[in-house]
């Protein structure tokens, strides 16, 4: 509160830098992890400055599990868009983003192409923008930034990766250094604690229970996913892909007829990862009814 | 120097885990894609790894790392060219950033508007600002990451500040307008 500061933001523009930070700097855990594995993987190869032996092979490993990663995501990607298209109906118009494009800036563009990316789930922790502060602050969220109920049978998957931060941020203008120092970086961190090898291992099972999953909903076996799906939260539920996990459920849940529970999911899902690129898959994944 | 001593092994880890975000926004920042973010992060912290033993506290962790951190950002900037060695993950070609339903625009309206802001303002102001009402970092601690004096600190973050605050003002106004819109 130093004078010399200059007056401090009021709590709307401090919202606005807190959805900001949120949209556009949140570190996924996938990506957390992929970095930490190297710093602790370089660590482990003992030598302060070479050692690349042993790196390029953990490398080679998770270039490899980064191939897993983008094949799962084109198997997620294609089967909600087949599904999209047999369900565009009047809707369908809803969904256009006009309200979100019109009245942007080049600048603004600009800066989105710089920080593109819009696929990699930036929004591992949503630090500041939990609706009630993000509503305290100023910003409008909307209706459906509500706590969505919780599932039934399948234990909810994107909680655990957008950990609501809790009454404590509200209070915004004690946010700004504390929760911004501490970062959007720690929480997974304990479970990003293994490095190298048995992070990639995890990887490989990960990825190959959720292809299980995208399999059986191919096939029309919705609930045998289902259960897929809840087996892949528990077992990894700070997993490096919780984000295509919970699309597949929503797709899964509308396939088994439980559209309230999806649409739940799938709103749960939008306001976890605004910008992922499945985000239009997963609305479409489940009939409409009337929107507001 | 062949082993990563024991007690600095376990500093670096610390410094890791309790940094690694902040040097990925840094990077992010600077102006790198999210891919070479990554491997700059890398680099970084071996840069402080080979550093460790010149921090002598006297500016605060964050401030050592942003000032590491712009470094290697430079120089990656100058080295450019090299061929993109991470794999791209995830972003299928055809993937448009996803459009926000009504609930949504709000929110992912109002980072745009601060995206645009940020561009608008020169470097340097950019920088105050962003370390100030993004990280968090105090004037002191700021004008040592940039190496510039704390006055010229504060006067950049008093303008971008004020600008900021306006463009609050004016997003507040419409925010309320589209309300009563949709009241009625």
């Amino acid at each position: 509160m130093t004078p010399d500061e200059g007056p401090r933001l009021d709590a709307h523009a401090r919202g606005m830098l807190d959805a900001f930070v949120a949209e556009r700097y949140t570190l996924a855990p996938k990506v957390e992890q992929r970095m930490k594995a190297r710093w602790a993987s370089h660590l482990d190869d003992g030598s302060a400055v070479g050692g690349h032996g042993a790196t390029a092979r953990r490398r080679g490993a998770w270039i490899a599990a980064g191939i897993l990663v983008a094949a799962a995501l084109v198997a997620v990607w294609t089967w909600p868009r087949q599904r999209a298209f047999e369900d565009v109906d009047a809707d369908s118009g809803h969904m256009a983003p006009s309200s979100r494009v019109e009245g942007k800036e080049p600048a603004e563009v600009a800066v989105r192409a710089a920080s593109a990316d819009a696929g990699s789930g930036r929004s591992k922790v949503r630090p500041q923008t939990d609706p009630a502060s993000a509503e305290a602050s100023g910003v409008v969220v909307g209706p459906s930034a509500q706590p969505a109920p919780t599932l039934g049978a399948t234990p909810s998957t994107t909680e655990t990766r957008s950990p609501r931060t809790g009454p404590q941020r509200r209070t915004a203008p004690a946010r700004s250094s504390a929760a911004a120092r501490r970062g959007p970086g720690t929480s997974s961190e304990a479970a990003a604690g293994e490095a190298g090898e048995p992070a990639v291992a995890s990887m490989r099972a990960e990825l190959e229970l959720l292809s299980r999953a995208q399999s059986a909903l191919r096939s029309g076996r919705a609930n045998e996913a289902l259960k897929l799906v809840a087996e892949h939260a528990r077992r990894f539920p700070h997993g490096a892909v919780s984000q295509e996990r919970a699309a597949l459920e929503v797709a899964a849940l509308c396939e088994a007829g439980r559209t309230e529970q999806g649409r739940a999911v799938a709103a749960k899902f939008a306001r976890a990862y605004p910008r992922s690129p499945l985000g239009a898959r997963v609305r479409e994944a489940c009939p409409k009814d009337g929107g507001p | 120097m062949n082993r990563v001593h024991r007690a600095d092994r376990r500093v670096l880890e610390e410094i890791y885990r309790d940094h690694a975000a902040f040097v990925w926004r840094a990077v992010l920042r600077l102006g790198v894609d999210e891919a070479t973010a990554e491997d700059l992060v890398h680099e970084v912290f071996l840069v402080v790894q080979r550093r460790l033993a010149d921090y002598d506290g006297r500016a605060s962790m964050t401030s050592w790392l942003y000032g590491i951190a712009r470094g290697v950002t430079a120089n990656h900037r100058r080295g450019r060219g090299r061929a993109a060695r991470r794999l791209q993950l995830v972003v299928p070609p055809d993937a448009e950033p996803a459009p926000g339903p009504d609930q949504h625009v709000a929110v992912g309206e109002a980072a745009d508007m601060v995206a645009g802001f940020l561009e608008s303002l020169d470097p340097g102001k950019r920088e105050v600002f962003e370390l100030a009402e993004l990280e968090g970092m105090r004037g002191p601690e700021i004008a040592a990451a940039l190496g510039v004096k704390v006055d010229t600190v504060y006067s950049r973050l008093r303008e971008a500040r004020l600008r900021f605050q306006r463009l609050a003002d004016r997003h507040r106004r419409a925010e309320a307008r589209r309300m009563q819109r949709r009241a009625r």
